[in-house]
């Protein structure tokens, strides 16, 4: 049997202790439902700001429009599960939810990755918005009022947020230093050049496209698991732009960084609102004035963090467990 | 043909914002997110001094023009200076950043509060009718003013000191210092006159529709971003042709019956239009160097 470096021991562990300690906390008592939950949608956020990263971070093409991927994930997903109920539908709907999510996404993004830089955003932003009123238009899903999934909560176990968000980050890393990620930095940086070294830079941005949207489509099934019910607006470009905090705010081009962005979005919103009403310990249902005064401050600290780390939090650098290996020799 | 003045007053209310985006996107090339908030800024300051202070249309105008602009160089200077020379994305959060906070700082109990409020009419309002078409002296206000100010932008822009030397940033950033120009005045004076025009479209905006909510800047500001797009941004008079066109698009799939795809329509020419000739209509088209 092949030696295990210290490293993947290393990550192993780490995986080990956050899958069990967050749920033997809750069985325990220790921490609320609420907790927990803050903790499941630090998941999802992660998966979709990586996602976003891997298009624009790494690929370096300017997308305005993830939250229409996640979108799309969300609705499949839902449509999906609520024909069949059940269990075992539960990842080939979650896949399927991924890969239509990827499927639009190529279908997108033949003809939009000709555009680049800002006008690259623009579309994609348009994009956005016009799949937020076809949503509202298709009677199936609801529409403009809403789709209720009939799944309850018994799928929303923090193993499955957890597990799905382990394997698609570390299936994305797997890809950003794989071959394609090699080639899709090159694009980033000098398409001109990459073309030039015999690098089908269309191929590579539209496969960058591609495999973010599938991710952000699985996101998209986790989101739809964890609300339960899915509004076209919670999908329009101000999501969109949530995303791209979360990815600027931890790092453009960072693994880790999208995951440190994720991680500080939802555990500065929410944990505000816990902050606030300690004492009152019920989930979700902070007074409309207090969620305005979190967004005020969130405001603030996201100004000053740019102006002080306009590269991120984690200004380019990687936690160890994400390095390639060449990196790890470093 | 009502649906044409209709089309009139939705076309200069973009138009005024459009060259907000357009204006600074020409000279430092960064779309300014929070530019459709200093719009709501400015409405909502109209509300103030109409309901508190009783103003006129010329007290509302003279508040509301610098009342937005003050904000607009605060914001320049405090949130956008700093980052000149980060990266344009982080630029871009920043702004991200200051339109949440103004839509929720407006938006907090002790400011304004989050629930719409009705803006008493501050004008005399007359009915004209010419044959079957019936408009109101606020309709040609709203026409009158606007379109003065478009022209007047554009004599600015063409002919004065300061308007030449926003063409000169405009054309060539790094050069214009060696040539004694002070770009930081310059990008102030930007943000200071595409924000006031921006105040002025909040004064027209509650004539019309006689009613402010902290987060009406973002559909509004959007939509005539994607104006300035569709028109070539970066160009004021692209701007000010997007933001009819767009107008006339939407009026249109309206009075179709098809409203609820009124948006869509919207964003399907910007990204037709972009998919064609991707520096807009009236755009330069800038050639990449190897």
């Amino acid at each position: 049997m092949k030696r295990l470096s210290k490293n993947t021991i290393t990550t192993i562990v780490v995986i080990l202790v956050l899958l069990i300690v967050p749920q033997v906390l809750y069985s325990t008592g220790v921490i609320t439902i609420y907790v927990l939950s803050i903790l499941m949608e630090i998941c999802f956020f992660s998966i979709s700001a990586l996602s976003l990263n891997l298009v624009f971070g790494i690929a370096g093409q300017f997308s305005l429009g993830q939250a229409a991927f996640v979108g799309v994930g969300a609705y499949v997903f839902g449509y999906i599960i609520n024909q069949v109920p059940s269990w075992w539908m539960l990842f080939p709907a979650l896949i399927a939810g991924g890969l239509a999510s990827a499927a639009l996404g190529y279908v997108v993004g033949l003809p939009t990755l000709r555009l680049k830089g800002d006008y690259l955003g623009i579309a994609t932003l348009a994009l956005d918005q016009i799949f937020v009123v076809v949503i509202q238009n298709i009677k199936a899903v609801g529409g403009a009022r809403g789709f209720l999934l009939g799944i309850g909560s018994s799928f929303r176990q923090w193993w499955l947020f957890f597990g799905v968000a382990v394997i698609s980050v570390w299936i994305m890393r797997n890809i950003v230093y794989s071959n394609w990620g090699r080639t899709m930095i090159a694009v980033r940086e000098d398409d001109i050049a990459a073309e030039a070294v015999g690098i089908d830079t269309t191929k590579s941005k539209i496969w960058a496209f591609v495999i973010g949207s599938f991710f952000a489509g699985v996101a998209g099934g986790l989101s739809a698991i964890y609300s339960g019910f899915l509004q076209p607006n919670s999908f329009n470009f101000i999501q969109s732009f949530n995303y791209m905090v979360m990815v600027i705010m931890g790092g453009l081009g960072s693994l880790g960084g999208s995951l440190v962005g994720a991680f500080v979005y939802v555990a500065f919103l929410e944990g505000f609102r816990l902050l606030k009403d300690w004492a009152m310990y019920v989930p979700l249902l902070g007074s409309i004035a207090q969620d305005q005064y979190r967004i005020v401050f969130f405001a603030l600290i996201l100004i000053v963090i740019m102006l002080y780390a306009p590269k991120g939090i984690m200004g380019g650098k990687e936690f160890a467990i994400l390095k390639g290996k060449e990196l790890e020799k470093k | 043909m009502q649906q044409v003045i209709n089309a009139l007053m939705l076309g200069s209310m973009y138009a005024l914002i459009a060259l907000g985006y357009t204006m600074i996107y020409g000279i430092i090339r960064f779309i300014n997110f929070a530019h459709g908030d200093v719009f709501m800024v400015g409405a909502y300051i109209v509300f103030n001094v109409v309901t508190i202070f009783k103003f006129g249309f010329w007290g509302a105008l003279l508040c509301a023009v610098l009342g937005t602009m003050l904000l607009g160089v605060v914001i320049e200077r405090v949130a956008y200076k700093p980052l000149r020379n980060a990266p344009k994305i982080s630029l871009l959060i920043t702004a991200i950043g200051v339109s949440l906070f103004l839509e929720n700082f407006v938006a907090l109990p002790v400011v304004m509060g989050s629930m719409p409020k009705v803006v008493p009419s501050f004008i005399p309002i007359s009915i004209y009718s010419l044959g079957n078409v019936k408009f109101s002296s606020a309709q040609v206000i709203i026409l009158v003013t606007a379109v003065a100010l478009m022209i007047f932008l554009g004599w600015f822009i063409r002919s004065t000191k300061l308007g030449r030397a926003m063409r000169a940033v405009s054309s060539d950033y790094a050069a214009v210092p060696l040539m004694g120009i002070n770009v930081d005045n310059i990008i102030s004076m930007a943000f200071a006159i595409g924000s006031a025009l921006a105040g002025v479209g909040g004064l027209l905006y509650v004539i019309v529709y006689p009613e402010v909510d902290p987060f009406m800047g973002i559909m509004l500001g959007t939509k005539a971003f994607i104006a300035a797009v569709v028109g070539g941004i970066g160009n004021i008079y692209g701007a000010v042709a997007g933001a009819y066109l767009i107008a006339f698009l939407e009026v249109a799939m309206v009075a179709a019956g098809y409203s609820m795809w009124r948006d869509a329509a919207a964003f399907g020419l910007l990204i037709i239009v972009l998919l064609i000739k991707p520096s807009g209509l009236f755009g330069k088209f800038e050639k990449e160097k190897v």
